[in-house]
């Protein structure tokens, strides 16, 4: 294999030349010797180093008891406040795999009336092992780590790293992932629902020269070769708001969810009482049933979905009245003839109620239509039967 | 059995038939040699052995068996209707159920391989209720059913290019499958060949070092066709001692090689009958008499045709077609008409399939008994394996080989000797190709960071990777810390290399015909440019379609059903454009400049030919963007005051360009060897005046976008390459030519041109090696 680092010598000279080719004009500094391990350097003032390569800090922010709202739908009462753990990860990239890794982790508590946040920053490749151990304290499985997208990524990443460096992955902390409960809320009003927008557009949080989270990978790069550490500074700080934030977003959700008239658009509040269905009932039909007062069509469809299925036929009936009164809409017209046709037995009443549909026939699908016409051609027959 | 005799008896002394077969060679029928079933194999397995009949098996399942067993590396050599599968499946399955925890990866070359292999698995290991979890792991597979596959499969069955991007990127998912891993069945390993083959090597490399730091390390299981060097093949791939099982103990019968040469319709101007209309004449008059026949054809559009031909021919309403069912078959077909054909042939109710090399690899489709040959594939290899997918264990077979009019084809048939007399190609692969290495290293960076003194592979020192890593260093897409090198560059490394040179992208082809909207199959680009067209006549099985839209943008073709009596021919014009020269020396033999080059395609024009007759029923345009690959090239230019340029002034000018393409022929039957690659890997264009040089030209170029270091290779090596050339040509035993040399010779000249080139390369090389090799 003589000839191979000819080769690469070839290889060389030909990225060199593209190199210089590219660079015209500006001082082209070719260093072509490597750059050899640079000190690290020492901690920046607040934090300590842990470990080589390894530094931590602790700071607290104010979190006010009265902001600290447990409302029974996420977290049912407040004796989980001790237990929660807001959390999340910067990475070397944004695809994951084995390549990918946690180069700064936070984790913040509620004491009191604060949140404390603590912060573990590898700052360079060979501290990872330390840098994974520092975190397992935090691991516990009694606690319950909030996160933002944490089940599709940062949970992940945090199991890929714990089996490279050989840990069990088996008793991990609970999650609770604020991402669904937020896209459920605010999806169809807000389209995209990365943390940022729902700081600004929700949470009333306004960030200034905060970094872009697509830029951190390299940033730390930078920070890597060139020890400048002036783009790194402000990922650390960027993601203390992101803990903050999870926090603020959690206490949110548990106030909206007993005050749905604090959103004041229709599909937010949609929205929530389509999240709450599965966890809190009550609370969610209390807040459908007003949407419905108030002429909303669309709770009132989530409502005659969900009487139905509880099989509660007195319900179900007002409901329906409730819609038919505010128009004659194809869906409510179509389960109300429904009704009448396999439990009240009333086919002739069914027929003349839909019949005028075909009236609407511009307004109605493809599939809509056929339907009907199935549905029609069906109580023609047994009305005339009788 | 008997029936068979009488029927090759009757065709042997058809004079029709007997006057054009050049040579009749006869394989004796062999007799099987048995082994009793290996006395350590469980009972659960045994019973199902004996549930499924088999009571003894072929002396080299067992030899792999045991080899396998005693822990060594094995490659077994397999042709068709050997109980390839049995060889690796009884070590593995006994092994997995003596061992709970222990797992296998299977790997296929193909998508389509490892579906057929799931259900031959499925049948050996639910059919007994065996408590092992086979699972496909591919492109295919779904997201709900990925994490049970990787956790729970004990045998997971995938394919090359989803270990290198999906599995070994992402190994922590699979770390109980990792950590177990006991065998890596390896099948079809002579597909891994040129190119492909040293990706494969890398791929494996990979595989071993992420297996290694999990704590296993698996055992090999090789299956190969016949090839000139499986052993060789096999080590290289696996870097590992390797032990051959090559003494084949399946029983056969007697086999009938035929060698058959359309007739002459125009004496005068040597024009013989058309190799798609012979076929089906040779075809018929096997499922005539009721024998069970494959044909191959050299493309997808003759397979189409070729199989319409045979079904116009025995259709008929009242005898249900003659009671015979034909179908045709190649790649681009939905899954499950492929899957619904192979069940039909294994099943037999299905009685002849006209098929492209698609079926000459191990897909099952049951024993056939005859095999025609619609023009010769491009190995000596394909042709013995596509031949024998004819042939039975106890039944006499034959397999019909006709020549088409490529030169190749003529000589073949012309010299018997020749081609029986040949042995089949080996395989050769470059593991340390460095552009297929660097990629690979920069993933396997990616998976594990490495350590001074870390190797990867076997054939290059922990110095050399350091150079390739520090080499990587330097282009930021490593970092080197505290003796350590980690991955620091952006996205993930394997996403940006494909382990083919082949088009990813296909187009689907969807029917409109009457309002439908229905998706009946897919082709990759650059055939599509050449086959859908619009206007081109598309056949589809029983179906004949035209393109309406070809939207390459989108990758959709829509075609509607048709009735017309021509099928679509294009004409395919291949160039070469010269980006840019970055290298240029004058050598006294010539002058030779490297650079990037742009080989362009285009399909400008085709043909309209009748259904049955073939006549030429006019031409029509095509608009179309060219296929362009953007590549590394060498180009050797017989520049003035060269030694080259005074031969070629030797030459008669009237076969100058003669001359010059038989160069190209030389150097692409010689080059391969020395470049480690396949003939596919690299491209050969000879111009008599190259419009960029001004000069007789001879270009080298890599296939593989972007360059693959093939053509760098040989500016290194050429003189070598060049000095082998001609020691090859002078001992050539022919005398106009051949396919080892120069290629047979077409022209019609007095003049003879292996003389002329054998003159050439005297002038050419004339001042031997020392004078230029500073
Ligand atoms: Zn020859």
């Amino acid at each position: 294999m003589a000839k191979l680092s000819g080769r690469l010598q070839q290889m060389r000279a030909m990225r060199e030349a593209a190199e210089v080719k590219r660079t015209v004009g500006e001082t082209a500094e070719v260093e072509g010797k490597v750059l050899h391990t640079q000190e690290v350097p020492l901690p920046w003032p607040g934090w300590s180093a842990v470990a080589p390569y390894v530094w931590k800090r602790s700071l607290t922010l104010p979190c006010p008891l009265e902001t600290q709202h447990t409302e029974g739908l996420l977290l049912e009462d407040s004796s989980l406040l001790p237990n929660l753990v807001f959390y999340d990860f910067e990475t070397t990239g944004l695809s994951g795999g084995a390549g990918t890794i946690i180069f700064l982790a936070g984790f913040g508590s509620i004491k009191g009336e604060q949140l404390c946040v603590e912060q573990i920053l590898l700052v360079d490749y060979p501290g990872e092992p330390a840098f994974i151990r520092a975190l397992l304290p935090y691991l516990s499985s009694e606690k319950l780590f909030v996160s933002y997208n944490g089940k599709g990524f940062d949970r992940h990443m945090l199991l890929n790293r714990l089996r490279i460096h050989g840990y069990h992955t088996a008793d991990m902390p609970h999650q609770l992932d604020l991402l669904y409960p937020t896209r459920k809320i605010w999806g169809k009003s807000l389209k995209r629902c990365n943390l940022g927008r729902i700081e600004e557009l929700v949470l009333n949080i306004h960030r200034e020269d905060d970094i872009e989270g697509a830029y951190i990978p390299e940033c730390y790069q930078e920070f890597l070769r060139s020890q400048d550490d002036g783009c790194m500074r402000s990922v650390v700080a960027h993601h203390v708001q992101d803990i903050a934030s999870l926090a603020q977003l959690l206490f949110h959700i548990e106030k909206t969810s007993v005050n749905p008239e604090s959103l004041d658009d229709e599909q937010a509040r949609l929205g929530l009482g389509l999240m709450m269905l599965p966890i809190n009932e009550a609370r969610a039909i209390s807040l459908l049933e007003a949407e419905l007062s108030a002429g909303n069509e669309a709770a009132g469809r989530i409502l005659v979905q969900y009487y139905k299925r509880r099989r509660q036929l007195t319900k179900l009936r007002d409901v329906l009245a409730r819609m038919r009164a505010l128009r004659a809409g194809y869906f409510q017209l179509i389960e109300t003839a429904k009704i009448l046709e396999h439990i009240d037995k009333q086919p002739k009443l069914a027929l003349s109620l839909i019949q005028p549909l075909l009236q609407q026939r511009a307004l109605l699908s493809e599939v809509h239509f056929n339907e009907l016409q199935h549905r029609l051609r069906r109580l023609e027959r047994k009305t005339s039967v009788l | 059995m008997s029936t068979n005799d009488t029927i090759l008896e009757k065709l042997k002394q058809d004079p029709q038939f007997s006057s054009q077969v050049s040579r009749w060679h006869t394989l004796p029928m062999r007799e099987g040699t048995y082994s009793p079933i290996p006395d350590d194999l469980s009972h659960e397995l045994q019973g199902l052995l004996s549930a499924r009949g088999i009571t003894r098996i072929y002396s080299h399942q067992l030899a792999a068996y045991q080899a396998a067993r005693r822990g060594e590396h094995v490659v077994v050599v397999t042709p068709t209707a050997s109980g390839k599968t049995l060889s690796y499946n009884l070590p593995v399955v006994q092994t997995l159920l003596e061992h709970p925890e222990m797992r296998a990866l299977y790997m296929f070359p193909t998508k389509a391989l490892s579906q057929d292999q799931q259900s031959e698995l499925n049948e050996i290991v639910l059919g007994g209720a065996l408590p092992l979890k086979v699972a496909t792991y591919d492109g295919d597979t779904p997201q709900s059913l990925r994490v049970s596959a990787r956790e729970s499969g004990r045998i997971v069955i995938s394919n090359p290019d989803m270990l290198h991007a999906g599995v070994l990127p992402n190994h922590p998912k699979w770390i109980k499958f990792l950590s177990n891993l006991r065998y890596i069945v390896i099948d079809e390993v002579h597909t891994y060949r040129g190119i492909f083959g040293s990706h494969m090597t890398n791929l494996i490399r990979r595989l071993k070092r992420i297996a290694e730091f999990y704590g296993s390390s698996p055992q090999f299981i090789l299956c190969s066709a016949t090839i000139g060097n499986p052993k060789e093949l096999a080590e290289q791939i696996i870097e590992e001692q390797v032990t051959l099982v090559d003494q084949n103990g399946a029983p056969s019968g007697e086999k009938h090689v035929v060698l058959y040469n359309p007739p002459l319709v125009d004496a005068v101007q040597g024009i013989r009958r058309g190799v798609v209309l012979e076929a089906k004449n040779i075809a018929l008059s096997l499922l005539r008499r009721n024998i069970k026949t494959i044909v191959f054809a050299r493309s997808r559009l003759r397979t189409e045709l070729i199989a319409s031909y045979i079904k116009k021919a025995v259709k008929n309403m009242y005898t249900n077609n003659e009671g015979l069912r034909i179908e045709s078959y190649r790649g681009g077909y939905l899954p499950n008409e492929r899957r619904e054909i192979e069940k039909g042939l294994r099943e037999g109710r299905i009685h002849g399939v006209v098929s492209t090399n698609a079926l000459e690899l191990g897909i099952d489709i049951g024993a056939l008994d005859a095999a025609v040959l619609a023009g010769m594939p491009a190995s000596i290899a394909s042709i013995w394996q596509q031949a024998g997918r004819a042939g039975r264990r106890n039944n006499v077979s034959i397999a019909v080989l006709i020549a088409s009019a490529a030169p190749t084809d003529q000589f073949l048939v012309q010299h018997p000797d020749y081609f029986f007399g040949r042995s089949p190609e080996s395989a050769w692969i470059n593991p340390d190709n460095l552009y297929v290495l660097i990629d690979h290293l920069k993933s396997a960076v990616f998976e594990l960071p490495f350590s001074e003194g870390d190797t990867f592979g076997k054939t290059l020192s922990p110095e050399e990777i350091e150079d390739l890593l520090a080499y990587l260093q330097e282009a930021g897409t490593l970092r080197k810390s505290a003796g350590r090198w980690y991955w620091s560059g952006k996205g993930y490394p394997a996403e940006e290399v494909s382990l083919r040179t082949t088009s990813p992208r296909s187009v689907v082809i969807i029917d409109t015909t009457g309002g439908r909207n229905e998706v009946i199959g897919e082709m990759d680009v650059p055939s599509a440019k050449e086959l859908l067209f619009p206007n081109a006549v598309y056949l589809h099985r029983d179906r004949q379609y035209v393109s309406l839209e070809l939207d390459i943008e989108n990758l959709k073709c829509y075609i509607k059903e048709s009735q017309l009596n021509y099928y679509t021919d294009s004409v395919v014009k291949t160039d070469i454009k010269v980006l840019e020269i970055d290298n240029s020396d004058a050598y006294p033999d010539c002058r030779v400049l490297s650079g990037d080059v742009l080989v362009r395609s285009q399909v400008a024009k085709y043909k309209k030919l009748k259904f049955g007759t073939h006549e030429n029923l006019g031409y029509g345009d095509i608009h179309l963007p060219e296929e362009e690959i953007h590549t590394r090239a060498v180009l050797m230019a017989f520049e003035d005051a060269t030694r080259a340029a005074a031969a070629m002034e030797a030459v008669n000018p009237e076969i100058r360009e003669h001359v010059i393409a038989h160069i190209g022929t030389l150097i692409r039957n010689i080059a391969p060897v020395f470049l480690l690659c396949e003939r596919s890997d690299i491209g050969i264009a000879e111009r008599i005046k190259d419009p960029f040089t001004e000069e007789p030209t001879i270009y080298i170029y890599d296939t593989a976008p972007g360059g693959i270091g093939l053509s760098e290779g040989f500016a290194e090596k050429r003189m070598l390459i060049l000095k082998a050339a001609s020691e090859v040509l002078s001992q050539c035993a022919c005398e106009y030519g051949c396919p080892s040399c120069i290629g047979p010779d077409e022209g019609k000249t007095e003049l003879n041109k292996k003389r002329a080139v054998i003159e050439f390369f005297k002038t050419w090389l004339d001042e031997g090696l020392t004078a230029e090799h500073s």
